[in-house]
């Protein structure tokens, strides 16, 4: 099998994968599958023997300890209350203003993301406080389940973040570096999202109509002591991380333990809260574990028969722009995410793409922040979008599953604007990073 | 079917038990790792064992969880094309699906008990620190841990084969409740004797 020409072999490598895919094979399955298939054919019995060095290498690493820690902080803040409580500030923060409500939600939703590495975690509690609160107060719903749903994804932009993580162990980036790319696009999304609504609540105020009730300056004054703690969980976290105190794997286990504090001494710590957060952390690492394996595995074979040379070849034959190049890498992520999941996505295309985005010249700390961009937007187009799955499945009765994807249409035109702008101005991801590192 | 039965409760009950023994060991990685933090700011006296002894736990943890999160089908899958199949045409895809699974992890589990053999043969230890910790008992988790998904895929198997020859039998795990998201924080309880739609 020698003579196989390269492409051939990835080709078939990646058709076989999809169609496995297709059948409903766990990702897991389907690329371990191929993966021990085309290493038997293409090296015979030594070619098996990166299964198991694979499997070592994935088990064997101190940054990816970060991922369950994260993982079990975001779960048990979501248990904690936070979300009651910093619904109840903005309530009385910002309940006067027209849109107020749908305002401070983006503000929730990046608190959250700035300390939960998931992005389901401030969609469904959101969906469960936010939503029906502010649907009983006239709130337009199709503004604000679309607004949950894209605040919600912030989770993945706002470090920490899993899918960073996982980013920067397949590309070797540094996980703090990209953490610093990630946190002013972020902010600026969520500044976007928060430009839209007041826009649109100017034009028709009937969408978001201001609240009755009014607060006295004390009572204001006192909802903002909810902002204490998560804002010194974020600020030791973050700070540990960006500013390089700690690694990153200390400063998630630094945030777990916090967590569990802040759920303690708000009495919101019981025996069965600690057990489904260790179990729905066990069932979310075996899922990513197992894929872990697989797709490294998986990569290892379809770069050793020169996979990237050669798609690198392609893009010299066809003298493509280095910028067309991007965005149809960009495309392709955006078509994918409405099939795979994002989990899928980084692994089985982070080792084919980054080196070519940096033979090309490109930053790839900028790449990986178009790259969480792009991802974002899958977690908001069906087929195959998580968040509207976790908005469904927690919304009222009046939110049909139609509103729910009309819903995220106009968050996802802005956050292929909000893309847009990284790409066309770089300085964006990267000023943070570059003024740190 | 009794049989049937009894195997499926014993398969799954062995999955269901190794995924809540290990989970706490999230808990020690987060003690460990914590340990640390105050032995290098507060005591100004790193250890040596902290950052090994967290890699290990985390690499055992994740390994073993994997049969646990077939158990409870955590596994992600594309369901576009699956999940508009009818029940027969989702067990045919299945039947291929796992006994090919079945091939490969025994595969993978020859490969790994070749692996740890090689690993105890010579008494291996760890080069990475002064500490120098043995290898061999983090290098047996994976053939302990494919083994047991290995387990589990052959109970998925045995299901979606008696599902694709319309045979008649009692599923243990059709009367659980599965769910994404944590059933205290849902506005209605979930109803816990309803069949599972997924």
């Amino acid at each position: 099998m020698e003579n196989l020409d390269p492409l051939a072999i990835t080709g078939i490598m990646f058709a076989s994968m999809l169609m496995l895919m297709a059948l409903g094979a766990p990702l897991a399955w389907a690329l371990t599958i191929c993966g021990v298939g085309s290493a038997y054919a293409i090296y015979g019995d030594g070619g098996l023997d990166l299964l198991i060095s694979s499997t070592f290498s994935a088990m064997d690493n101190f940054l990816l300890v970060a991922l369950p820690m994260f993982i079990f902080m975001g779960l048990v803040l979501q248990r904690s209350g936070i979300t009651d409580d910093l619904f109840e500030m903005i309530h009385k923060l910002m309940g006067r203003l027209p849109g107020g409500l749908g305002i401070g939600t983006v503000v929730i939703c990046a608190l959250i993301a700035a300390m939960a590495g998931v992005s389901g975690a401030a969609t469904v509690s959101l969906g469960i406080i936010a939503l029906p609160a502010m649907l009983s107060r006239g709130y337009d719903k199709r503004l604000v389940t679309g607004t949950i749903m894209a605040g919600g994804a912030l989770g993945f932009l706002i470090p920490p973040s899993v899918l960073m993580i996982i980013y920067a162990f397949l590309s070797r980036d540094s996980v703090g570096k990209l953490f610093a790319a990630g946190l002013m696009p972020g902010l600026m999304l969520a500044g976007i999202y928060i430009i839209y609504i007041l826009v649109r609540c100017r034009i028709n105020p009937s969408l978001g109509p201001p609240a009755e009730e009014q607060f006295t300056t004390t009572e204001k004054l006192k909802s903002l002591r909810f902002l204490i703690a998560p804002g010194l969980l974020i600020f030791t976290v973050l700070g540990c991380i960006i500013g390089g105190i700690t690694s990153p794997s200390e400063a998630s286990a630094l945030g777990a333990f916090g967590a569990l504090l802040i759920a303690a001494l708000q009495r919101r710590l019981s025996w069965d809260t600690l057990r489904y957060v260790m179990i729905s952390t066990t069932k979310l690492m075996g899922m990513l574990m197992w894929i872990t394996i697989a797709a490294v595995f998986f990569s290892k074979i379809y770069v050793g028969v020169g996979a990237g040379m050669v798609v690198g070849e392609l893009i010299e034959d066809f003298d493509l722009s280095p910028n067309l190049v991007i965005v149809s890498m960009l495309v392709a992520y955006f078509i994918l995410g409405m099939f795979l999941d994002d989990f899928a996505i980084v692994f089985i295309t982070v080792p084919l793409f980054v080196p070519i985005v940096a033979d090309l010249g490109f930053d790839t700390t900028w790449f990986a922040v178009l790259f969480i961009l792009s991802m974002q937007s899958a977690y908001l187009t069906p087929p195959f979008g998580y968040n509207l799955f976790y908005m469904r499945s927690v919304a009222p009765k009046e939110v049909t599953i139609v509103d729910i994807y009309w819903s995220a249409l106009p968050f996802v035109m802005l956050q292929i604007l909000g893309l847009a702008l990284v790409f066309l101005f770089p300085q964006i991801a990267l000023w943070l990073p570059g003024l740190l590192f | 079917m009794v049989w049937v039965t009894r195997y499926l409760v014993a398969q799954d009950g062995l999955s269901e038990y190794v995924g809540r023994a290990i989970s706490w060991l999230t808990l020690g990685m987060i003690g460990v790792l914590m340990i640390e933090i105050a032995a290098r700011y507060f005591f100004n006296a790193p250890t040596l064992w902290a950052h090994e002894t967290s890699t290990m736990l985390y690499g055992a943890f994740c390994m073993l969880a994997g049969a646990y999160t077939l158990r409870h089908r955590g596994h992600v899958r594309s369901e576009v094309i699956w999940g508009a199949l009818p029940k027969r045409g989702q067990a045919f895809c299945d039947v291929l699906i796992f006994s090919m699974g079945a091939v490969v992890l025994a595969i993978f589990l020859k490969l790994a008990i070749a692996f740890a053999a090689e690993s105890w043969a010579v008494l291996e230890y760890s080069n990475k620190s002064m500490w120098q910790p043995p290898l061999y008992p983090i290098k047996t988790v994976i053939p302990v841990a494919v083994g047991l998904v290995l387990l589990q895929n052959m109970a998925e198997l045995l299901r979606a084969v008696l599902t694709l020859l319309k045979v008649d039998y009692d599923d243990p795990r059709e009367r659980e409740f599965d769910y994404d998201i944590d059933p205290d924080l849902l506005p209605v309880a979930p109803d816990t004797n309803a069949p599972n739609k997924r």
